[in-house]
């Protein structure tokens, strides 16, 4: 017989499994479409009231980051940093959109059918969502893994 | 114990990617605003189209506004004037006479419209004549005394021209003051010489009404120059362009005795008009990250702060039925242009633009109390 404890371990690593392919999904989904059309990518960032000057290298980092986030979620060794990463830059996603919905002069314009106001309230509760499955994950992986919880100050750090 | 360590890590996380976003938002407003590095902002819709006119040819241009009306002259027609009402539902015909005895000997005459009256101009001439706006008979004002090739008619009986000097044979900067007699002043110092000083000082003129100031705008250069109505420099100010001197070829036919522009122009601005406290100026030179498309479908206005110097924004102007910009002028909170065939007006926003404190004066007294205030405090 199982034990109670011993399934609900197993629940809660398939749970952390999917939160983490969730994650891999929409990292490498996002990276590849910006990397696909990078040109546009780096107009629209140049534009953004927020980032502008520093588009250029924003432009790059941004989909790199991405990709290496979701390179992390794949091996299960290092999913404890990769969930932390992905949290934190949800976060930074979060921030950037609530400091363009409230604390700039303009949303860039959607004249070219770019950028609506409803699409950043839309890509806002997005957001949140995927906040709260990276916590999700984090709270249940550090339960069952205790070696990858001390890796993941060092990790933090460098986000 | 454990469940703390959590808590701290998913806290530093929180704060360090917010800390992160925060300083490259504050960073980046820093070296857009000081730097003036080339790169436009372009808030939502700062202005929106009201109303379009057909009125059937493309040889317009805005010769002015006076009451209700604004007035157009023709280029192919050059004695007949168009007028319109703000609303663009009515269109009036209007025929000017000319009572005068040299008649047939203008080469390139222009219209414009200074309430109460109406000029037309021809710096070829040279000839400047005046008459009542509603009874389109035009009199002789100035004739033959200065050559010009821009003018503007100002307040008090006076223009701001744009003519050759005759010592440098060099553009110059000019006033006319027409009293009992007509005194011709130039500035020799306004209008600075890169290449020849006449292809490279070319450029814009226009007088701004509300601020009572006169506004010349370089062609070749991200310069324009600011003064008063007797030429007293107030300043000169830079566009956010990074083409600070002319990109010109200058080709010299000997044989002839000619100058001529050759092809490498660089255009940095093609179009201006002064009204409010602001300078527009329509460039189709693209800022860092600005899609290349844009300039296929809309033309882009940049707005400039004449009372604190400073460049406020950028918005694309769309073209209308395929046709581009051709000419525009701005009357307080209303734009108006003509693209082809159409005569469009646009709304500007007041969450845009401060229409109501326009006075250079007006700022700086507001600096004044500022550092008054400043002082008070220390």
């Amino acid at each position: 017989m199982m034990s109670v404890n011993y399934r609900s371990t197993e629940k809660k690593n398939l749970i952390v499994e999917i939160i983490s392919y969730l994650f891999i999904i929409l990292f490498v989904y996002a990276a590849v479409s910006k990397l696909l059309d990078f040109e546009q990518f780096r107009v629209q960032l140049g534009q953004s009231p927020l980032l502008s000057a520093f588009a250029q290298w924003i432009a790059w980092a941004v989909p790199t980051i991405e990709i290496v986030i979701a390179v992390l979620l794949i091996s299960p060794r290092f999913r404890l940093p990769g969930l932390y990463a992905s949290f934190s830059l949800m976060i930074m996603f979060t921030t950037y959109i609530i400091i363009i919905l409230n604390f700039t002069d303009f949303i860039p314009c959607s004249c070219g059918g770019v950028l609506e106001q409803l699409g950043w309230t839309e890509h806002l509760v997005f957001n949140i969502g995927f906040i709260l499955l990276a916590l999700l994950g984090i709270l249940f992986l550090s339960n069952n893994e205790k070696i990858n919880l001390q890796l993941a100050p060092g990790i933090v750090i460098k986000t | 114990m454990k469940t703390k360590a959590i808590i701290i890590s998913l806290l530093g996380c929180v704060v360090l990617s917010i800390g992160l976003v925060t300083v490259l938002f504050a960073f980046s407003e820093d070296i857009v605003h000081r730097n003036n590095s080339f790169i436009r902002r372009y808030p939502h819709h700062p202005v929106t189209k009201m109303k379009a006119l057909d009125i059937k040819f493309n040889s317009y241009y805005i010769a002015g506004a006076a009451g209700d009306k604004f007035f157009l002259g023709n280029v192919t027609a050059p004695l007949h004037l168009l007028s319109v009402s703000t609303s663009l539902e009515d269109t009036t015909h209007i025929r000017l006479k000319i009572d005068s005895s040299e008649k047939g000997e203008f080469q390139s005459i222009k219209v414009k419209i200074k309430e109460p009256y109406f000029y037309i101009l021809d710096g070829t001439v040279p000839i400047i004549l005046r008459g009542k706006i509603g009874e389109w008979i035009a009199t002789p004002y100035m004739d033959g005394d200065a050559f010009f090739s821009l003018a503007e008619p100002m307040e008090s009986n006076s223009f701001a021209i744009r003519a050759r000097s005759s010592a440098s044979n060099e553009n110059v900067l000019g006033i006319v003051h027409i009293k009992d007699t007509i005194a011709v002043k130039l500035s020799h110092h306004l209008l600075e010489k890169q290449l020849d000083g006449i292809f490279d000082t070319d450029g814009m003129l226009s007088y701004n009404k509300d601020l009572k100031k006169l506004v010349y705008v370089y062609f070749y250069r991200n310069e324009f120059i600011v003064t008063d109505e007797n030429l007293n420099l107030d300043f000169r100010g830079k566009t956010i362009d990074t083409v600070s001197k002319a990109q010109l070829e200058i080709a010299k036919i000997k044989s002839r005795n000619k100058s001529t522009l050759g092809s490498q122009a660089l255009w940095v601005n093609k179009q201006s008009f002064s009204s409010g406290n602001y300078l527009f100026l329509v460039s189709d030179r693209l800022g860092k990250y600005e899609p290349e498309d844009m300039l296929k479908e809309a033309s882009i206005i940049d707005v400039y702060n004449l009372a604190n110097n400073t460049y406020e924004f950028s918005f694309y102007l769309y073209d209308h039925n395929l046709e581009k910009l051709n000419h525009f002028q701005v009357f307080n909170d209303v734009m108006v242009g003509i693209l082809g065939n159409f005569l469009v007006t646009y709304k500007l926003k007041p969450e845009y633009f401060d229409l109501e404190n326009t006075s250079i004066e007006s700022s700086q007294d507001k600096n004044i109390l500022r550092s008054i205030r400043v002082r008070s405090k220390t």
